[in-house]
């Protein structure tokens, strides 16, 4: 599979989109366990808005690259 | 690899080492016991020992066996234990992969990123479901349960019925087949209700994904338009939770939304075509099974 074709850039999607979500997932936990000061509580949030941006945003191009049957 | 001395119920499967620890932790928190899985053989050669296990989570995006084969093979060589429920985690949904997924009788469907919090809500329904079922199978068969069941599934072929009638061009006007359908429909559907909870308790399937999609399924045989805002509140579900499933039921192509053009703040939501025979398989599949 050539790495520009479009079945190419899904997969890189599809990476992308997982490291997102080890990122997203890691930041949940972290916040869900507590003991962060008010400072570093606030940054984990807002890294967490960013990562949910970005998932966002490759869910868009995920569509844009569209396919028969592709929701 | 187990995730806590209790025996583990829970099996996780995913290729990816990280997403896996990540996935554990957020269940372990919840006092939920895992096995995890790096790949489908692993997971088959594991639940051949383990008669506990009850719900498989598996990732979709792996290579060798992927989640829809695996889920597959494991619906085949564990026949037998129809209380396994499994979900299925992926990043991006496809048609292809929701029409499989329903096939094969997966419980839930999660896009990534998953929150912590929506896979223990997740895992804990799928657990229930499996207990429950797990009754089903050792009632005896000349039970009150087992009579219910049968009532159940009557009571879905019904509904199958309707749902493939109302897809058929036919002379009957789309008016007539929706007064012929509305009293039924509700009628059927509360002896649906019934025949549920006298089987499986309140237990069984309370996630809103499918007490929406029986509500989207009900307002299509009468008829009848659902705003958005009506749909989550049938779910009696908290919002945020009910429009979430909303969405993933959109995502996958089950159900679509269209804009009020009278007031744009508002939204309808019906079930699509795609939904509406994945509905009547479903109920058909499950009287087969029940009656033979």
């Amino acid at each position: 599979m050539s790495p520009f074709s479009a079945e190419g850039l899904r997969d890189r999607l599809h990476d992308a989109n997982d490291e997102l979500s080890i990122a997203t997932m890691q930041l949940e936990l972290l916040l869900e366990a507590g003991g962060l000061d008010s400072s570093s509580a606030r940054s984990v949030r807002e890294t967490l808005e960013a990562c949910r941006a970005a998932t966002a945003a490759l869910r868009d191009a995920w569509l844009m690259l569209g396919r028969s049957g592709q929701l | 690899m187990s995730s806590a001395t209790a025996e583990p119920r829970v099996l996780l499967v995913d290729d990816e080492v990280r997403a896996l620890a990540l996935a554990e932790r957020a269940l372990t928190s919840a006092d939920i016991a895992c096995r995890l899985a790096h790949s489908a053989d692993e997971a088959l050669t594991w639940l051949r020992g383990a008669t506990q296990a009850d719900v498989v989570v598996s990732d979709i995006r792996m290579p060798v066996t992927d989640g829809i084969e695996f889920l597959g093979r494991l619906r085949e060589e564990f026949a037998a234990r129809r209380w396994l429920q499994i979900i299925l985690v992926t990043g991006h949904a496809t048609v292809d992969t929701a029409i499989a997924a329903i096939r094969l009788e997966a419980s839930d469907y999660l896009i990534k990123p998953v929150e912590p919090v929506a896979l223990r809500e997740s895992v804990g329904h799928a657990l229930k479901r499996a207990d429950s079922l797990r009754k089903v199978e050792t009632a005896k068969p000349d039970s009150t349960d087992a009579a219910a069941l049968r009532e159940f599934a009557d009571v879905a072929s019904e509904l199958a019925g309707n749902l493939r009638q109302m897809s058929r061009p036919g002379p009957v006007t789309a008016a007539l087949a929706h007064a012929k359908a509305n009293l039924a429909t509700l009628e059927l559907l509360r002896r649906l209700q019934g025949a549920r909870q006298t089987i499986f308790g309140d237990a069984v399937m309370p996630e809103p994904a499918w007490e929406m999609l029986a509500e989207l399924m009900r307002a299509r045989l009468a008829g009848e338009r659902l705003s958005v805002t009506s749909l989550a509140l049938s779910s009696l579900s908290p919002a945020t939770t009910a429009l979430r499933r909303i969405e993933d039921l959109i995502q996958c192509g089950l159900a679509a939304r269209t804009p009020d053009p009278a007031d744009r703040r508002r939204s309808y939501v019906e079930l699509t075509p795609e939904g509406a025979k994945r509905m009547q398989v479903f109920l058909e599949g499950f009287a087969r099974t029940v009656l033979g």
